[in-house]
């Protein structure tokens, strides 16, 4: 049983290249393991948070929220020695952020939007002192582990420096919010780190907290993340040197292993518990709102909708002249307006007729598809153009209360000017912190995944070329259409060890998160400002380009639609 | 544009293979030649003289066609003529100036002087090109001259001149003016432009000038802004002058084949006396000898010495190849030798004004040599770490004079305790209990672990065959009678062996 031990520091294959294993692999792992909880916090960002929320809320696991967040105050992280060969690039060292509350939720989203947006060049980039300052309400902060700012200080000026910068962050985050975190590996260098921190601990009197720094689910994924060590360096395995992990120990582990690791320091193990307990911050309760759709004094939003729908329910059925169908219709909108009003959805609605009245004003031909067709709201307000009381389309299909998600309607637009003045509007409408285009998750596909991995195992060019030519884009043409037969017709010797190891790995990379792109038209929009419920990364150097090729700045915010409905 | 203080000479020599063979057979150039290339039966003729054109032989035409013709002489293009050729025409136009390129179009080879500056030397530009060419046909090569402050434009008229085995001379500023009339085909058009000019009417280097540039380029893109700024002459160019390759290599037969590598040391040492001569010349040393010895079995044996750094110092050179002949000596009795050496920097090295006298180079490198002839070639050397996470990863270089001083190494925080590495590792017999070290026999004594740390576990290579999975133990451990001993045990997990690797002091 695990139920004595919680995972409060791993991370998923959603710190691109950073972590080998999808949140639910984590997730299915913790089950196994029988890990009443686990914290998920991903390099920068909290791009698999609904994934791993979604996946444990239905297992029965407490998901917690976080992020290991880049901080150039603290010096460089942690690499090895100078007199040791290797091709470690300076980085920021890492501090690992718990949500303890929704305010620590909007904080973190905030803290990692600031530092994102104010880099001018495309880089991770990192925050600073001022800005935990500014953002460290609502968050438990841990001191990490070689990646972290305690190990940093630690192997930069000793045990004093590394006690400077644990009261450093006590003074910024307060002492019952600052966890001192020891991890063990089975690696020499750890464990006097170890024991310095537990000493500062304790001259401090602050918890210790056992943590496995996982990036992995099982040790078997080891393979994986070296491979992604070997492409995020842009290097091949047999030349990655010290860049590559020491062994396979950042999986997660049972309790009774953990327990037997720091047996030395039992409450390390039992803290994690009580922290568990601590977090209450779910994934649930984002603390989005739908903007407010100013309407006219003595209106409310539904009375708005209510009368907008009327006179769209006459334009559209009264030339009709059944009177039979008018009845139905009126019937018809009645239910849905009051589905709409119980459900809170009116804004939402008047934000999507709004856009749709921008676009007929200026001569843009806009669209709504989906199962948005089977309102009648939608026909009315003009957002769709099919009579779904005509057509006996089943409403339920577009909205309904028992499955508890929230509405879905899909604008299309043409490419070029036109569809930029649409978003140019919704910018100018809503401010610059209350909308945003919607950040993509490219993952691996077969293409992507034989080249780089093939690169990785040094596979040369040309023989790379010949694979990625015969793997398809995913698109299942047949039989012979697996990854397999794309070697074999290469020319690669699948009896050979190595070229048995790169196929097997580009199969298990299949769907896993590459990197962030930007989705094509998505955009969210928010009352206020949006940076509170999802994180924002500034993307001037890709631009959107519209068809006349003019060049504009661009927030893309990393939580898409689909995964709002999720976590709804 | 070409600036004022330019002017280059183009030295023309159309048709020449033939000329190249017909240089070496003077009885030849009475009377019609050709010169074929390629395999028989589908042999062409590929260049010819004067005579064998007004006969009407072409170039392109097989041998069949031309034994048609009467008294024509045939001949088969000679690539090493031809290369001796150049070399003997890059020579004559090297008396004129340093700096020369050569290049090469259709059958045609010119080379192109940079006579900026050389009036006093050699007179005014026309007097240049009258010695010139009086010096090229000397050669047996016959060749026009084309002098112009624009590369290009003097090009351009040598190759129109060529006939005329003349001497022209452009006036600065008068490039157009001469170019004018020269037919487009002097270009080198591409099929496509030589059709739309034709179309066109565009017949002269005159009429491609006249027209206007932007109209040009929008229909022909940078390529007809190319072509028109080389029919005005203003094309520019960077002269990118020829540079002679530098080689250090002495060869000599043997009168009798010598058996004996020792014998071979006077030869070598006058030979080495060349290399550093000519070495010293351009203030190189020689960084490092090969010796290739022709043995009488047909083979080659092939050694290479460098010491730590480039040096003169002939006794040096001799003791250390004799060193290496010594312990590598040839199995069969040598036919011939050549020595190749590699050129580097003479630079020297200053250790420090107040550092200890340190052994000289050059004694560093016999004393090396020595060791090397004893252990082997591999075994000598500095340890370097490897960039890898195996415990054991580390490789040989040869040692080096550093040549800045070096910065003090950071001290460690830390204190560090040393570690006695065993290498190769020692096997031990070992008992564990709940998988941990137990006991221990090492060296025939048993011990018996008081403390034990670990393990700390080290693993990769995963995607080769060279994988590895290790596990490392510190132990305290007491002998019977008392002794203590630190050590760090290796458990190979793949092996399942137990090695010990090294002692705590």
């Amino acid at each position: 049983m695990t139920e004595g031990y919680v995972e409060l520091h791993a991370a998923s294959a959603f710190s691109f290249l950073e972590g080998a294993s999808e949140p639910e692999k984590l997730i299915e792992r913790a089950v196994e393991l029988e890990m009443p909880g686990m914290a998920l916090l991903d390099r920068n960002g909290v791009y698999g948070s609904a994934r791993f929320h979604t996946s444990a809320k239905r297992n029965g696991i407490s998901a917690h929220v976080g992020a290991e967040v880049s901080i150039s105050s603290f010096g460089p992280r942690l690499t090895p020695p100078a007199w040791l060969p290797h091709q470690h690039t300076p980085e920021p060292a890492r501090l690992p952020l718990l949500c303890e509350s929704l305010a620590g939720y909007q904080n973190l989203c905030q803290l990692i939007t600031h530092f994102k947006m104010r880099e001018p060049v495309k880089s991770e980039g990192a925050a600073t002192w001022e800005d935990l300052q500014q953002y460290s309400s609502g968050l438990i902060c841990l001191t990490g582990g070689d990646e972290g700012p305690l190990a940093a200080a630690l192997a930069r000026g000793g045990e004093e420096a590394g006690r400077e910068t644990v009261e450093r962050l006590v003074r910024t985050f307060g002492p019952s919010n600052v966890y001192v975190e020891v991890q063990r590996h089975y690696e020499r260098e750890e464990e006097w780190r170890n024991q310095a921190a537990i000493r500062i601990a304790q001259s401090l009197h602050l918890p210790v907290l056992a943590t496995n720094g996982v990036r992995y689910a099982t040790a078997y994924e080891r393979e994986i993340l070296d491979v992604f060590t070997a492409i995020r360096h842009h290097t091949d395995l047999d030349h990655a040197g010290r860049l590559l992990a020491v062994n396979s120990q950042r999986h997660l582990r049972r309790a009774r292993e953990m327990a037997r690791l720091f047996r030395n320091v039992p409450s390390a193990v039992a803290n994690t518990v009580d922290l568990s307990s601590r977090l209450q911050f779910r994934l649930d309760d984002l603390g989005y709102k739908f903007p407010r759709y100013p309407v006219p004094d003595g209106e409310t939003m539904d009375s708005f909708l209510q009368k907008h729908v009327a006179e769209g329910v006459l334009r559209r059925y009264g030339p009709k002249n059944d009177r039979g169908l008018m009845e139905r219709a009126k019937k018809q909108v009645e239910r849905e307006l009051a589905l709409i009003s119980r459900l809170g959805f009116a804004g939402y609605f008047l934000i999507v007729w709004d856009i749709i009245e921008f676009c007929k004003r200026n001569d843009i031909l806009v669209q709504g598809r989906g199962s948005a067709a089977n309102s009648a709201v939608c026909y009315a307000l003009e957002i769709t153009a099919v009579d779904p009381v005509g057509m006996e389309l089943l409403f339920e299909r577009f909205l309904s209360e028992s499955r508890g998600e929230w509405p879905d309607i899909d604008l299309d637009l043409p490419s070029g000017d036109k569809r930029e003045l649409a978003i140019q509007y919704i910018y100018q409408r809503y401010g610059e912190l209350g909308a945003a285009m919607t950040a993509n998750v490219i993952t691996y596909r077969h293409k992507s995944a034989v080249q780089e991995v093939g690169k990785a195992f040094g596979f040369n060019r040309k023989s790379l070329q010949e694979l990625s030519e015969m793997a398809s884009y995913g698109e299942w043409r047949g039989e012979t259409d697996t990854l397999a037969h794309s070697f074999h017709n290469a020319g690669f010797d699948l009896r050979n060890s190595r070229v048995a190891k790169c196929l097997e790995v580009s199969m298990r990379i299949q769907g896993l998160p590459r990197h962030l792109g930007q989705h094509s038209g998505g955009m969210v929009i928010c009352q206020g400002c949006s940076t509170a419920s999802c994180l924002w990364s500034e993307r001037r150097w890709q631009a959107a380009r519209s068809s006349s090729g003019t060049k504009r700045t661009v927030p893309t915010s990393a939580s898409s639609r689909s995964i709002f409905s999720a976590s709804g | 544009m070409t600036t004022s203080t330019e002017l280059y000479a183009c030295l023309y020599a159309k048709e020449f293979p033939a000329q190249s063979m017909l240089r070496l057979r003077p009885e030849l150039r009475v009377h019609p030649c050709v010169v074929m290339e390629g395999e028989p039966p589908q042999e062409y003729a590929c260049s010819l003289n004067t005579k064998a054109r007004k006969l009407g032989i072409a170039a392109g035409m097989t041998r069949v066609e031309i034994e048609t013709f009467s008294a024509v002489s045939i001949l088969s293009r000679s690539c090493m003529e031809e290369e001796a050729a150049k070399a003997a025409l890059l020579e004559c136009g090297g008396l004129f100036s340093p700096r020369l390129e050569a290049g090469s179009r259709d059958r045609a080879y010119f080379c192109v002087l940079d006579i900026a500056g050389m009036e006093k030397l050699f007179g005014p530009p026309a007097a240049l090109a009258r010695s010139l060419l009086k010096q090229v046909k000397t050669l047996g090569i016959g060749a026009s001259i084309a002098i112009s402050s624009n590369f290009h434009a003097a090009v351009c008229l040598a190759r129109s001149e060529a006939s005329r085995m003349g001497i022209s001379i452009i006036p600065q500023g008068a490039e157009s003016a001469a170019l004018a009339p020269l037919p487009l085909t002097v270009l080198d058009l591409a099929e496509e432009h030589a059709e739309t000019f034709s179309l066109w009417g565009i017949r002269t280097f005159g009429m491609l000038a006249a027209l206007p540039e932007k109209e040009l380029i929008s229909r022909l893109g940078q390529e007809g802004k190319r072509l028109r700024q080389l029919a005005l002459g203003q094309r520019p160019r960077l002269f990118r002058p020829l540079e002679s390759a530098f080689s250090l290599e002495e060869r000599m037969e043997l009168d009798t084949p010598v058996e004996q590598s020792d014998a071979l040391l006077f030869v070598v040492n006058v030979m080495l006396e060349q290399l550093i001569v000519r070495a010293a010349s351009r203030t190189f040393a020689l960084a490092s000898v090969h010796l290739a010895l022709s043995l009488e079995d047909k083979s080659f044996h092939l050694r290479t010495v460098r010491p730590a750094l480039p040096t003169n110092n002939r006794p040096l050179w001799l003791k250390l190849l004799q060193l290496d002949l010594e312990a590598h000596p040839p199995q069969a009795s040598i036919l011939s030798l050549t020595l190749t050496a590699e050129p580097g920097s003479t630079s020297e090295i200053q250790l420090g004004l107040f550092s200890p006298q340190l052994p000289e180079p050059g004694r560093l490198d016999v004393r090396l040599a020595r060791i090397r002839a004893i252990v082997g070639e591999d075994c000598v050397g500095r340890a370097v770490l490897k960039d890898t996470q195996q415990t054991e990863g580390s490789r040989l270089e040869p040692f080096e004079v550093p040549l800045a001083s070096t910065a003090e190494p950071r001290r460690s925080p830390r204190h560090r305790v040393a570690l006695r590495m065993i290498r190769p590792p020692e096997g031990v017999t070992i008992t564990v209990r709940d998988k941990r070290p137990e006991s221990f026999f090492f060296r025939g004594i048993r011990y018996v672990a008081d403390d034990t740390y670990g393990p700390w576990l080290n693993s990769g290579a995963w995607w080769n065959t060279t994988v590895w999975s290790l596990q490392q133990w510190d132990l305290v451990a007491r002998a019977r009678d008392d002794t203590l001993l630190c050590c760090c045990l290796l458990h190979d997990l793949r092996q399942d062996s137990w090695k010990m690797v090294g002692l705590y002091d």
